[in-house]
């Protein structure tokens, strides 16, 4: 369906995250408290395959503290498993050793890859969202700020920081660092007013044309 | 009880009778424009030009078989089918038949949604002979489609950021419209009939009937 969003990320992404030898999920939370958490977040929809998808990188992570690697390995083929599952069923690609924060919503599935270095709070994707690197030679994923909102088809890309409340429009390629509150659109992506962009004169009827 | 099944299944193919089904109904949104010579799938001319709720089930689900190339393998279609079963489900009367046909719709959307990716609630008011290619990251919430409109894979029709929830702000697009992959008609805009929405374009404003618009955001472009 949608696996090639994941398709290559494996190796190239190398030292971009974070090593990944340890519990990313967010600190003073349970994971019992957390998966709940996520669960509200996506709807309290069961059938929600962003909510199980997060579930997956959440248990990923808390597999980690386990650190007898005995104990552990029963855990990772799990985890493997249930990550390959993922992909192949929904297209979502979204490996343990990217940090994501509290709230994280995947409002809908389908080619999605998330390898960014780290992910605030409250933050919204949709389908066909990439993050990741700008090319092959380079090492760098970007960090998502708090409470950014990521339209459908953006691929956010390089050594790049997307500030906090910004939001990135549908089908946008960003690679330049975002300030904090910016709405993005185009590609290249382009700081945009959105009060001119986004609003307009309520849909008119068709013209009629011969 | 298998008196009511029947009657159930009689309702479910007969033709939709009136509105207030509890289905959302996008108020004259679909509009009657006379068929200027549009073609079918099989390139055949097109006369008829009744809304979907006026045939029956059966006679629908042939058309769209016949719009998907008679592939049974389309998911399109299925994602069609489905969306014609799961319509009409609500109209069925005999509670036990509504109950059933509702619980299969729910299962078959949720199926095609995760092994091919599109979604196209029952609500929206879905014309004739509509064509989806391909499949895969397909979110179909428009307030209505006309007929003929063909609509490729990785395509989102959907409220604009802010204003999701009201059915006013969804899109319409009107008859014979063709949507290009990875297009994203988004908030309460009308593309127009016979218009082109190029691929990976983010239509935000409205689009005039015979339009070719391209880019994020979408720019007429000279045909």
């Amino acid at each position: 369906m949608s696996g090639a969003a994941g398709g290559e990320s494996g190796e190239s992404l190398g030292k971009a995250l974070p090593e990944g030898d340890e519990n990313a999920n967010p600190r003073g939370i349970s994971m019992a408290a957390l998966l709940a958490e996520d669960f509200r977040t996506h709807g309290r929809d069961p059938l929600s395959p962003g909510f199980w998808a997060l579930a997956v990188h959440r248990f990923g992570n808390w597999r980690m503290d386990f650190k007898a690697k005995l104990l552990r390995a029963p855990l990772s083929l799990i985890y493997r498993g249930a990550h390959q599952g993922m992909i192949a069923l929904w297209g979502i690609d979204l490996p343990y050793n990217a940090k994501i924060g509290r709230r994280f919503r995947i409002a809908h599935h389908g080619a999605v890859f998330i390898g960014s270095r780290e992910i605030g709070d409250d933050v919204t994707i949709r389908h066909s969202v990439t993050i990741g690197l700008k090319r092959k030679t380079e090492r760098l994923a970007p960090i998502i700020g708090n409470r950014v909102e990521i339209g459908p088809g953006a691929c956010i890309v390089g050594d790049i920081r997307v500030g906090d409340d910004s939001f990135v429009g549908a089908n946008t390629v960003l690679a330049q660092n975002v300030p904090p509150g910016s709405t993005v659109l185009g590609v290249p992506g382009r700081f945009i007013d959105p009060a001119r962009e986004l609003e307009r004169s309520p849909a008119e009827p068709p013209s009629p044309k011969s | 009880m298998f008196r009511d099944l029947s009657s159930g299944l009689r309702q479910l193919v007969a033709p939709k009778s009136g509105a207030g089904a509890g289905v959302v109904m996008g108020g004259g949104a679909n509009q009657q424009t006379p068929t200027l010579g549009g073609a079918s799938a099989e390139g055949v001319a097109v006369t008829d030009s009744r809304p979907a709720e006026e045939l029956g089930l059966p006679e629908l689900l042939a058309e769209d078989f016949a719009t998907h190339d008679r592939d049974l393998l389309a998911p399109g279609f299925w994602a069609v089918a489905a969306h014609r079963v799961g319509s009409r489900a609500a109209n069925v009367e005999a509670r036990p038949a509504r109950l059933a046909l509702e619980a299969a719709y729910k299962m078959a959307s949720t199926g095609i949604d995760w092994i091919w990716g599109i979604q196209l609630p029952r609500t929206v008011e879905l014309g004739r002979r509509v064509r989806l290619w391909h499949n895969g990251c397909m979110l179909l919430t428009a307030r209505s489609i006309g007929n003929d409109v063909h609509i490729r894979h990785d395509t989102t029709f959907g409220p604009a950021r802010g204003t999701e929830g009201t059915p006013a702000t969804l899109p319409i697009i009107e008859d014979r419209a063709d949507i290009g992959s990875g297009a994203c008609v988004l908030g309460g805009v009308r593309v127009g009939h016979d218009a082109v929405v190029g691929a990976n374009t983010v239509v935000l404003k409205n689009v005039p009937p015979h339009a070719t618009v391209l880019g994020v955001p979408a720019r007429m472009i000279p045909t």
